[in-house]
């Protein structure tokens, strides 16, 4: 017959049970091959979209540790050529890092917080900002900043692919 | 009534995936995450140009130590083109621009070409743009269709 319900792009409700049941009851229904999760439909901590904002914070803790040793202890990079990009002190990338590493925090627990678009958008920016300032940072610290623009790859990877999972509800 | 043909690709039954793919609201997608890409390659070839430009005793060799013999301005002029046109094609990808999509995998390849014959200058550099020019071609080119089915 006529199926009246189109899931796919319609609500939020998903698949199982005739509309007035709980989730308890769709065990009792012979409906799938697969189990049926009972698990209330939780979309907090679910997915790639917040596997990024994770990972957006974690590369801010990164970059903000880098931001620590370049203020505190800048002998223990190793630069070869002795001439830093743009910015001609340990200190003024110090805080070039510093800073950056907060950005990124704060936005990946906003896009932790609240899926917004908006935060979405901003935290892809930042992860983009965030390469840029670590290619500049290279030459003084070379695996530490491949591992930061590594995870920006993946953070605008995951906001951006799979970013629509968080506009639920 | 409701049958249990409601998913008929019979999908898992995580709530999200319901879904039949990214809604056609902004910034959604792998054409989106390659016009970003595209755009922070155009980003770094314009550092890489600046720098031969400004600043060419940071670089590791001098121009004959290159495979392309040429001094350091005319390098830095071109990786300032590629890289200019670069991010105004991820741009246009992100607008959803149609010409976009070749222009940027052309692009791509022009600016791995043009940094791999740039390697030696600085390595890590070289290949970090390289990667990231092979991701936006995989972008581009295996999920460009995207860009057509939505309405921009």
């Amino acid at each position: 017959m006529s199926e009246t319900t189109s899931p796919s792009a319609a609500t939020g409700t998903p698949v199982a049970a005739p509309p007035p049941s709980p989730r308890s009851e769709s065990l009792l229904t012979p409906m799938t091959s697969l189990p049926e999760s009972r698990r209330a439909t939780s979309s907090v901590w679910q997915g790639w979209a917040f596997f990024g904002a994770v990972m957006m914070a974690l590369l801010g803790f990164f970059q903000g540790l880098l931001g620590l040793v370049a203020l505190f202890d800048h002998s223990y990079f190793a630069v070869r050529t002795n001439n830093l990009l743009v910015l001609t002190n340990f200190t003024a990338w110090g805080w070039v890092h510093l800073i950056a590493g907060v950005v990124a925090v704060a936005a990946g627990v906003g896009v932790v917080v609240s899926g917004r678009p908006w935060s979405r958008y901003t935290a892809i920016v930042v992860a983009g900002l965030s390469a840029i300032v670590n290619l500049g940072f290279l030459s003084a610290s070379p695996v530490w900043s491949t591992i930061v623009i590594v995870l920006d790859v993946l953070v605008i990877y995951a906001l951006t692919v799979h970013g629509w999972e968080l506009d639920r509800s | 009534m409701a049958e249990t043909s409601q998913q008929p690709r019979g999908a898992q039954h995580t709530d999200y995936e319901d879904r039949s793919g990214p809604p056609a609201t902004g910034w959604a997608g792998w054409v989106v995450f390659g016009g970003v890409m595209l755009i922070v390659v155009g980003l770094f070839q314009v550092i890489q140009g600046l720098v031969a430009l400004f600043d060419d005793g940071f670089y590791l060799v001098r121009p004959n130590g290159l495979v392309v013999d040429v001094n350091y301005n005319t390098w830095g002029w071109t990786h300032m083109a590629i890289g200019v046109v670069a991010a105004l094609t991820g741009l246009g990808l992100l607008a959803g621009n149609i010409v976009a999509r070749v222009l940027g995998v052309i692009i791509a390849v022009l600016s791995a070409l043009v940094n791999l014959a740039f390697i030696s200058a600085y390595p890590i550099w070289s290949t970090i743009v390289i990667a990231l020019d092979v991701i936006v071609i995989y972008a581009i080119i295996v999920h460009g269709r995207e860009l057509k089915s939505e309405q921009y």
